[in-house]
């Protein structure tokens, strides 16, 4: 099957988005990433089983291309993350306080947390987009928490 | 409020202002610019390949030979391969920089090579304590959890990995601080339990 793109841009913009920023830390990057996977969408023959089977290939590609980026000469960064972080709205202090935090987990513990609390993909789920073993997998997870857990304390509840 | 609830609302201040302007001419437009872009891309990474063949030479005399990928506590690392050092970034985002020295009666010391470090490592069988008291065993890319075998005084292990085995004794003194040792054969081993 395949849905239109237009209407996927609707759909999983701000997930691609979402998944890429935690991912490059730049707000410039993270917009290539949602075009170039839209792009990519659009210009690929491939056919999907169903609509879970788009969002993950969309996920999956967007983290390539956002892994790419970062390790590449193409790396944007028109504002610093301290400025942009300036630029957002959050709800809570503690809503930020979260953000922030997660942000300074090292890349490898980011994508596996933001894929599990944000995409509510399983661990055997991470492990395919990530093409890494589930132990692999779970053992980034139960670092990642631990780290959240060290930082924010009573802020972030205990899930070992 | 889950953490799952609290991070959806957290990441939730990131939106996309993406402009994806959906008309087929736009889109086809974008296609050959990204076409022109990747050509650029590729003359450029050809420039870095072809800069980077000359570091490899210079490096021959004193730096980077290649990088591999290798289960390093349980996660499949890349690890740079020099002359007599191997490089990699931990599990926690840190540098580490290994060596080695060989000592051998006959000959002395001498540093080990790169690819001995690896190879060492390779094998190395690490155990960790989780914070939530869990004693895992790593070797290759397979993972234990020796908790019960370690609280029933069961520290002698045979580990079985796809491309390799290894026989493991642990030390635990009575703080829990725990050396390790480790045997290509089981010749010392009277009972050991099966780690597959």
């Amino acid at each position: 099957m395949r849905i239109p793109v237009q209407e996927l841009v609707e759909m999983y913009k701000d997930n691609i988005y979402a998944a890429a920023f935690n991912i490059c830390k730049s707000a410039a990057d993270a917009e290539d990433v949602v075009q170039d996977t839209f792009l990519q969408y659009y210009m690929t023959k491939k056919e999907f089983d169903d609509e879970k089977h788009i969002r993950y290939w969309l996920l999956r590609v967007a983290i390539n291309k956002a892994k790419n980026i970062q390790s590449s000469f193409r790396r944007k960064n028109e504002m610093s993350l301290e400025d942009y972080v300036e630029t957002l709205t959050f709800e809570t202090p503690e809503s930020r306080e979260l953000f922030e935090e997660v942000l300074k987990l090292p890349e490898k513990y980011r994508v596996v947390i933001h894929l599990f609390y944000y995409e509510d993909y399983s661990v055997k789920e991470i492990a395919k987009i990530l093409r890494v073993t589930e132990s692999s997998v779970k053992v980034r997870l139960s670092r990642g928490r631990a780290k959240l857990k060290d930082a924010l304390k009573e802020e972030w509840e205990d899930e070992q | 409020m889950s953490n799952k609830e609290k991070y959806k609302k957290a990441f939730s201040v990131l939106n996309s202002s993406c402009d994806f302007t959906l008309e087929e001419k736009r889109m086809n437009r974008i296609k050959r610019e990204n076409t022109h872009r990747n050509l650029l891309v590729a003359a450029a990474v050809m420039f870095v390949v072809l800069a980077g063949s000359g570091t490899a030479y210079a490096a021959d005399i004193g730096g980077i030979r290649e990088t591999v990928q290798m289960w390093i506590h349980g996660e499949q690392t890349d690890v740079t391969i020099n002359d007599e050092s191997i490089e990699y970034v931990d599990g926690d985002g840190n540098k580490q920089v290994e060596t080695g020295v060989s000592v051998d009666p006959e000959n002395g010391e001498r540093p080990l090579t790169g690819e001995e470090i690896a190879e060492e490592k390779v094998n190395e069988v690490d155990v960790d304590k989780t914070d939530d008291g869990k004693m895992i065993l790593y070797f290759h890319d397979k993972q234990f959890d020796i908790t019960d075998n370690i609280a029933n005084n069961n520290c002698k292990f045979h580990v079985v990995a796809d491309d390799g085995e290894i026989y493991v004794e642990l030390d635990i003194d009575s703080n829990g601080d725990f050396s390790i040792t480790t045997y290509p054969r089981a010749e010392l081993f009277t009972n050991y339990v099966e780690l597959k």
